[in-house]
């Protein structure tokens, strides 16, 4: 499911940060940075709330609109019912959209928003994304203060928040294509080893996106994955060449890698969480193309729609990619 | 001499648990709840006890000691009362560490805040 | 592909766990710890002059206040993440369970944030402890009369 697009445009971006984002390679790309887990707030839920909205508000004074000018907000985060996402839409009273899946929301949010700007179902829409590090070990492994020990394939959520403001208005970005992915499942069973499960869904999405606009990699200056990690990057590279026959190795990168610096700091083989692609995407990615360092990246988000309920009862992790082809205008 | 058996005794046992962490998928509760289950099977035979009087406090450290605590206090009421003092001796042994734990921690929940 | 294969694919590119390490590290840290509980029982049964089964339970008191203690004060958890199995499988790893998952859910309420979840790691403990002492205490009974 391929879709071409002629008039949508990313006109701008907010990319919010914790700790230890802010202690990573990107950390001078960033909007703003908190400084500790709680963001000043009651618990990680409620901080995470703070990060999601603070993005949005970054965003909103870059664009200088008012909620109130905006037509759609599309969100959505790790977290049950994703709470956070419905809390930050009931203070802005912007028609709201929650979408979940998982690590690839915001490809997610970007293509259903581009779709109806194409369509010229809306002028404009706000994508926002956010996921905290210890609201989401809490709820989907041990408690933080438990420290559980992990194997060296386990990724490290990000937290922070991120949105991005699409319209019809030109600039000198645009959202060329898409591609929705399908959910596919080969049989993993491990939660601490996310980018085995993702793989496959990352390889079929880009499979399908380069055979139904019938390119191949060197249409692309820059494939990014969402957050496959250290090992998963490994397993994405030979399963492509192995099973498609497409070779994206020199133009391949995954943001979970890039937003930590993976020897110093503590976080297992990279970042992930729906805000690890939204970060780097937003906060590095974007502004290198601006400088023409970049001019065609593919962003493929990678979702494991993992639950702890049936992983318990010997389920499988399936696993969902979403592509965006971000563009810089000639 | 009981010190090295305590050093020995405890250190293997934390052996064992590492070795099934490591080799299988089993979690950290699959591997604390088994090795009480152990503890309580080795003394059908007295075998914990005899751990007990060679190692020391070094046998009493690991949660296999729980088991063992757990069968004797049964053992210890079903003397009198049998098979009804299985259950009214059950936690005789073991009430003022599950006590102690319960209380600890709730006081420590009330003054301090989880960080990372 | 086939799902065997891809397992195949997952496995060739996983990383080596540092097993000796972490054997090394629980055998030490495991045997240190037993070395303590035994100092401290001599130490209550001479020093305070405590019966042996007095001296034995303040001592898994004190092993308890003091992991309960590190976990509040926010640094046990990295000793765990390093120590693993050496800290986890003594009964350090017990009371530390409780407290940390008390302290994660504070923010829900006495009853339906403590209340509900402090035994959420340490339950499955108890459960089977007690349910095979009972099974157990019963064959031993059967079989040896007591």
């Amino acid at each position: 499911m391929t879709f071409k697009y002629n008039h949508v445009y990313l006109n701008a971006s907010s990319t919010v940060v914790g700790p230890n984002e802010n202690q990573g390679p990107l950390k001078d790309f960033f909007d703003k940075k908190f400084s500790d887990f709680y963001a000043g707030e009651k618990s990680w839920e409620q901080a995470e709330i703070k990060m999601m909205a603070t993005s949005i508000n970054i965003l909103l004074h870059k664009l200088k609109k008012a909620p109130s000018s905006i037509d759609l907000l599309i969100a959505g985060d790790l977290l049950d019912q994703i709470a956070p996402s419905s809390f930050v839409a009931a203070n802005l009273k912007i028609p709201f959209l929650g979408i979940y899946s998982a690590c690839a929301t915001m490809a997610e949010a970007m293509i259903i928003g581009s779709n109806m700007l194409e369509a010229k179902q809306i002028n404009n829409i706000i994508c926002a994304t956010s996921s905290h590090n210890l609201s989401a070990e809490k709820q989907f492994r041990y408690p933080s203060e438990y420290g559980a020990p992990k194997p060296k394939t386990a990724t490290f959520t990000a937290t922070g928040g991120a949105a991005a403001y699409l319209s019809r208005v030109k600039n000198h970005i645009k959202i060329e294509s898409a591609t929705i992915g399908k959910v596919i499942d080969l049989g993993q069973k491990d939660a601490n080893h996310t980018g085995a499960a993702m793989a496959p869904a990352a390889a079929d999405t880009i499979y399908t996106h380069f055979k139904n606009l019938k390119r191949n990699i060197n249409h692309y200056d820059l494939i990014l994955t969402g957050d496959l990690g250290l090992y998963g990057k490994e397993i994405l590279i030979n399963y492509l060449k192995e099973e498609y026959q497409i070779d994206i190795e020199k133009k391949y990168n995954d943001c979970g890698i890039m937003l930590y610096d993976l020897d110093k700091q503590n976080v297992g083989a990279g970042a992930s969480g729906p805000v690890s692609s939204a970060l780097v995407t937003f906060g590095y990615i974007i502004k290198q193309m601006t400088k023409k360092k970049f001019k065609k990246v593919l962003l493929v988000a990678t979702g494991a729609l993992f639950s702890p309920t049936f992983l318990f009862q010997s389920k499988t992790i399936p696993a969902v990619a979403h592509a965006i082809d971000l563009e810089v205008v000639e | 001499m009981t010190y090295l058996y305590a050093f020995l005794f405890a250190g293997a046992v934390c052996l064992i648990g590492q070795v099934i962490l490591d080799n299988t998928k089993l979690t950290p509760g699959h591997v604390t709840s088994l090795f009480v289950i152990v503890g309580a099977f080795l003394d059908i035979f007295n075998i914990y006890d005899k751990f007990v009087l060679w190692a020391g406090g070094g046998a009493l450290v690991p949660i296999t000691s729980f088991g063992h605590l757990l069968i004797h206090g049964a053992l210890d009421k079903a003397q009198e009362y049998g098979i009804m003092g299985l259950a009214m001796g059950m936690f005789d042994l073991t009430a003022s560490g599950i006590t102690a734990a319960i209380i600890i921690a709730f006081f420590i929940t009330l003054i301090f805040k989880p960080k990372n | 592909m086939q799902q065997t294969k891809y397992c195949k694919l997952v496995n060739k590119y996983k990383p080596q766990e540092e097993r000796l390490f972490n054997m090394a590290k629980a055998f030490l840290i495991g045997g240190v710890l037993g070395i303590i509980g035994h100092s401290l029982w001599q130490l209550y049964c001479v020093v305070l002059a405590m019966g042996e089964k007095e001296a034995a339970i303040v001592t898994t008191i004190t092993l308890i206040f003091i992991a309960s203690l590190l976990t509040g004060l926010g640094f046990f958890d990295s000793w765990v993440k390093f120590a693993r199995a050496g800290l986890i499988i003594p009964i350090t790893g017990f009371a530390h369970a409780m407290t940390s998952t008390a302290l994660e859910h504070k923010q829900e309420g006495f009853v339906t944030g403590i209340g509900s979840n402090i035994f959420k790691l340490s339950g499955s403990v108890i459960l089977y402890g007690v349910l095979s002492a009972y099974v157990f205490g019963l064959i031993r009974l059967l079989i040896f009369g007591g």
